[in-house]
């Protein structure tokens, strides 16, 4: 199939057997790539439970249709395998340049299973692949590791320290971007594997080259011109949104207590830019360059991400910015998530604030980051115990109501009660309390548009709607930043405007309609290139029939596929919950709405999704979407 | 006094963080004519801001027409953010 390499490979460790897998063309147009595909790889391989650091543990590395054509923000791919901090199944996506080079390589996509008994790395050179001797790399940070490990033309994704000394959250790096959520690093580490690298000369071949460029070009023009992405997201980066959390009650502040931070100030986008920020950078055919670089005492570094900023900064009541970006720099080098080691100690200092872990952190000091940086990757000390995450350390030391989690993974930077969708996101998220696989609702309630953050109306049909979106918009391969393009520009550059303020205040009362078309994606069996271009990108890249409702059906058969392995691991309705701080303790003493209610809005979601009250996709769901038990 | 925090392109166009007034204005209205006055800002950008009065974001007020008597702090911040 075109927009294809059409092959991809699976690597055992243990036995260095090197074999091709078939994936069908229908399995290409049920799930694209990216997680959704994975997930199907998953759920066809991974028929009983097992732990993350069993030798059958799969590693499936995927890339899309989109990947390695010129479409804009499309240089990203997916990694999934069983995760270690929740048990289940997990999915991180990633920019740098592993991906398109993969494809140059001639591969789709990679499933990595068993264990070296020494330290490894695949080498991939067009089509040759070798698992060769990772020795001399173990032990070094993610940056040497780069160049220690392939050619200076490959692609490579590496881990850090706390991957090989498998730190729950551990990530794997590209270039300066992570995956990292979910302890994706600490999987490679238990496989023996530091890395992977590709390069090759294969061309991608596309159905119509023409029909893709045009589109494209206006596509990248659209993307500069609008509002978020061509001035908000290039100018400030995702840190911009600190200001706007903070006024909504949104930034997750000393372990959630709070929305609000008395020093926020400090630790704006605007105090980054005017500060620190040396240029702005974009991933591989990224029109948006919402990444920073920054001045960092006598080097340049990459800028820190709000969610950095937030759990590194007014989680831990930090307010020092230079302290955040020194952080950032060291859990990138030693290869840790960011926003888990930022819950993580948040929790840990409010367990030691009540007496109930005499660890010596404390709120407000955070000057020893680079002690415990260290500490945690190389499992020393308390950091053994932080390498676990919240979960586990609320199993042994209790203060299970305020560990901010769900299904074992920490929360992103948005305090979710002051919206309510983000909540129910969190909570129903496939990979646990994440907030991009949660729909990431925060966008319409407050942060984008502005519809009312405190009411549950209609916010489970936006949050599975935009879960759907979301998992298309992976499995296509794109970067989810395009899809705010999608958002109107008008209703956004002027949200005092008549006709925004209604759309707003009316939204939440259409979630009836939206619900209808949660139910019935292929009603929008329609391309509108000008509005969403991804589907019609997809079109003329592979020749598949694609449009919005196909498109907006394969997220929604990724986030059920990716449910049944989560049921088969053990999952149940139970586990999509909200530790009680967020569902019983009010946000803001004077608001009785600012709490998750998330009861009512979990029954609502169920329905939607045509799953039972158990949280099971039913028969007749599951047929719909042409999925097998 | 009245102090108006700035952010985002509003912040970079008026060149400041931080505004203050010693006038009274009456209204939010007013307080905008004076800052767009004073920096030299067309008053229909400032007037696409995202307003926030002593914390209260004010389309739960009475918007432009609220009254700022007794009003510490007035936020303006950019209408779209994103990450």
């Amino acid at each position: 199939m075109k927009g294809y390499m059409n092959k991809v490979v699976k690597i055992n460790l243990t036995t260095g057997d090197i074999a091709e897998y078939a994936v069908s063309d229908q399995d290409r147009r049920l799930y694209l790539g990216g997680k959704s595909l994975a997930a199907k790889i998953i759920y066809d391989n991974l028929l009983d439970k097992i732990d993350a650091f069993d030798e059958s543990n799969m590693l499936v590395i995927t890339t899309s249709p989109l990947t390695l054509t010129t479409a804009a923000s499309s240089s990203r791919f997916n990694v999934s395998t069983i995760s270690p901090l929740t048990g289940l199944l997990t999915s991180s996506n990633c920019g740098g340049n592993f991906g398109l080079n993969l494809k140059r390589a001639g591969y789709d996509g990679l499933i990595i299973v068993g264990k070296s008994a020494t330290p490894c790395y695949i080498s991939i050179v067009d089509e040759r692949i070798e698992i060769l001797d990772a020795s001399h790399a173990w032990g070094e940070m993610t940056g040497k590791s780069q160049q220690l490990l392939g050619g200076p033309r490959a692609g490579k994704f590496v881990i850090g320290p706390a991957g090989e000394n498998m730190v729950l959250y551990a990530g794997v790096f590209s270039e300066e971007r992570t995956a990292g959520r979910a302890g994706v690093g600490a999987v490679f580490g238990s496989k023996k594997l530091k890395g992977i690298t590709a390069e090759g000369t294969q061309v991608l071949e596309l159905h119509n080259a023409k029909k893709f460029k045009a589109r494209n070009i206006k596509w990248i023009n659209a993307l500069k011109k609008h509002p978020l992405t061509g001035e908000q997201l290039p100018k400030y980066g995702t840190a911009g949104l600190v200001g706007g959390m903070q006024y909504r009650h949104l930034l997750a502040t000393k372990n959630y207590t709070s929305g609000q931070f008395d020093e926020f100030d400090k630790i704006t986008g605007e105090t980054l830019t005017e500060d620190f920020l040396v240029k702005n950078k974009g991933c591989i055919t990224c029109p948006i360059r919402c990444a920073r670089v920054v001045k960092s005492h006598d080097k340049i570094v990459k800028g820190p991400e709000v969610e950095t900023i937030t759990l590194l900064g007014s989680n831990l009541a930090n307010s020092d910015m230079q302290n955040i970006i020194d952080a950032n720099y060291l859990c990138d080098e030693y290869g840790i998530d960011t926003i888990t080691f930022g819950s993580t100690l948040g929790f840990a200092m409010e367990l030691a604030e009540k007496g109930m872990w005499d660890n010596g952190l404390k709120f407000g000091d955070t000057q020893d980051f680079e002690k415990l940086i260290h500490m945690v990757s190389y499992r020393e000390g308390i950091g053994d115990e932080l390498a676990e995450g919240t979960r586990k350390l609320s199993q042994k030391y209790g203060g299970e109501n305020f560990a901010m989690n769900s299904k074992g993974l920490e929360f992103a930077a948005y305090e979710p009660r002051g919206a309510q969708g983000m909540g129910l996101g969190y909570a129903t998220s496939n990979r646990g309390g994440c907030h991009l696989n949660g729909g990431y609702m925060v966008v319409l309630e407050g942060l984008g548009l502005n519809l009312d953050g405190n009411t549950t109306k209609g916010k489970a049909a936006f949050a599975i709607f935009f879960q759907n979106l979301m998992e298309a918009l992976s499995a296509g391969g794109s970067c989810l930043f395009t899809s705010y393009a999608i958002l109107p520009g008008f209703l956004l550059k002027n949200p005092n405007a008549f006709v925004p303020r209604m759309v707003n205040k009316i939204a939440p009362h259409v979630g009836g309609v939206i619900a209808f078309v949660d139910h019935h994606p292929r009603l929008l069996a329609v391309n509108v290139p000008a509005l969403i271009p991804h589907s019609y990108l997809i079109k003329q890249a592979t020749g598949m029939k694609m449009n919005i409702g196909r498109y907006v059906e394969v997220g929604e058969r990724g986030y059920n596929i990716e449910r049944l392995v989560n049921i088969r691991f053990g999952l149940t309705a139970a586990d999509d919950k909200l530790p009680k701080r967020l569902t019983h303790e009010l946000e803001d003493k004077s608001n009785p709405d600012t709490i998750v209610k998330l009861d009512i809005m979990k029954k609502q979601y169920y329905k939607i999704r045509g799953w039972d009250e158990n949280g099971i996709p039913t028969l007749k769901t599951l047929k719909r979407l042409g999925i097998k038990l | 006094m009245i102090t108006v925090k700035l952010y985002g392109k509003i912040r970079s166009d008026a060149g400041l963080k931080v505004w203050t007034t010693d006038s009274q204005p009456k209204n939010i209205n007013a307080l905008l004519k004076l800052l767009a006055t004073d920096r030299g800002i067309d008053i229909k950008q400032l007037k696409t801001s995202v307003i926030f009065v002593d914390g209260v974001a004010f389309g739960k007020l009475k918007m432009f027409n609220t009254k700022l008597a007794g009003v510490s702090e007035v936020a303006l911040l950019s209408p779209v953010a994103g990450g």
